[in-house]
């Protein structure tokens, strides 16, 4: 009992921590503020329920977290051809990024949010996208380029 | 002018929802605890009658349910009546990737596309299988897992096996080790842990080392939305692998 008090008390801590910043990932990834609530609630839910199962909780979270997110554009672009615009609406700063997101892959756009915007290690996000660093690096690579012709900063 | 990092901490324009409480009422949601409250009283004999008849309908069950997935596997895996190696079974078209240098064959009635999201590239060719016509904009679903028999290449095999099978991730059903044309390989079928409300998804697939630096992986899942029978996919899986040809050991043979 008190392994769970415990564990939950630590997750408690991650999501002071770390959820906001998840949550934002997670809104860049998916346009959506539903997604991003209902994925990130659900993967910390599991790791709760998990208790102290979990190795290395704040990456099992995130890889969590993203996966969820991604199972739930798959089903909505399976209802519903694929939206070209937000599904929500976001206040200007925050639409524009989300709009040029939106225009890369979903393994690019993952890529991007989880390493520029999450600063989440590169053998990490190979393990939430299921592939090799070397594939990550590629992801990296074209989705700056393509980021930097549609936000239209040269540093980018 | 900012670099990428900032350009992306622009979406950070408002303070996100606070979640925790969510969090914990998902998290004791789906426990197996039951509130004092909430138990109803029964005559003891009556409550072992009932559990003995459950679990006699549960063996019951469980003894059907095995019988039917051995033999479904068992006609899909073991000594189905094998076609020469390379064969195509009566019916199904060869696909070749030449960028990825394989050659596989799918149920004639069934559609394949190179095109990604509107973009055709030779090197998506035989990755992507439907049941359902593709549209004009090809996969528009995934990179990833969205059709009932897909192909894709990934890192070394060790490395993929690993990620694959990672046991916070997935529950192994099935893991067995063999040669598809002299290639290492493993067959294994996995239910994932990671579900959203509830609902997990079972994955079939052949990993199949291709060199040292790539695996290809032969998949289908029970993934939501994807279209026909779980089991009739898995044997559509079973046959493609049937029928693989690396183009490099067929030119190394000549």
């Amino acid at each position: 009992m008190d392994v769970m008090v415990s564990a939950r008390r630590d997750l408690e801590g991650l999501y002071r921590e770390h959820g906001k910043r998840l949550w934002w990932a997670l809104v860049a990834f998916s346009g959506d503020r539903e997604i991003a609530s209902d994925a990130g609630s659900e993967a910390f839910a599991q790791a709760l329920r998990r208790g102290d199962g979990i190795r290395d909780p704040l990456a099992w979270i995130w890889r969590a977290a993203f996966r969820i997110a991604a199972g739930e554009l798959q089903e909505r672009a399976m209802q519903a051809p694929p939206l070209t615009e937000p599904m929500y609406e976001l206040p200007e700063p925050a639409a524009e990024v989300t709009a040029a997101l939106r225009q890369l892959p979903a393994q690019q756009r993952a890529a991007v949010v989880l390493h520029y915007y999450a600063d989440r290690p590169i053998r990490e996000i190979a393990e939430v996208l299921g592939t090799s660093t070397s594939t990550v690096a590629v992801h990296l690579h074209r989705g700056r380029n393509r980021l930097r012709d549609l936000l239209g900063d040269d540093d980018v | 002018m900012s670099d990428l990092r900032e350009q992306l901490r622009r979406i950070e324009t408002s303070a996100p929802p606070d979640l925790w409480r969510e969090i914990e009422m998902r998290a004791t949601k789906n426990r197996p605890e039951i509130e004092p409250s909430v138990i109803v009283f029964r005559p003891r004999g009556a409550q072992v009658r009932r559990r003995v008849a459950a679990g006699l309908l549960a063996a019951a069950v469980f003894a059907l349910t095995a019988v039917v997935v051995w033999e479904a596997s068992r006609s899909a895996v073991v000594p189905r009546p094998k076609p020469p190696q390379g064969t195509i079974p009566t019916g199904w078209e060869k696909c070749t990737n030449a960028s990825h240098g394989y050659s596989i064959a799918y149920p004639g009635d069934w559609y394949t596309t190179d095109v990604f999201d509107g973009a055709s590239d030779p090197a998506n060719a035989c990755q992507w299988f439907s049941l359902d016509p593709f549209g004009p904009r090809g996969n528009v679903v995934s990179e990833g897992w969205g059709y009932p028999f897909e192909v894709a290449i990934r890192g070394p095999f060790d490395q993929v096996r690993e990620q694959e099978l990672d046991p916070e991730i997935a529950d192994v059903i099935v893991e067995e080790n063999l040669l598809v044309k002299g290639h290492r390989a493993v067959r294994v079928e996995y239910e994932t842990l990671i579900d959203l409300i509830g609902e997990t998804d079972m994955h079939y697939e052949y990993l199949i080392e291709l060199d040292a630096e790539r695996t290809l992986i032969v998949h289908t899942t029970t993934t939501r939305g994807v279209t026909g029978v779980y089991a009739d996919n898995k044997v559509v899986v079973d046959r493609a692998v049937d029928t693989l040809q690396f183009l490099a050991d067929s030119s190394s043979a000549s």
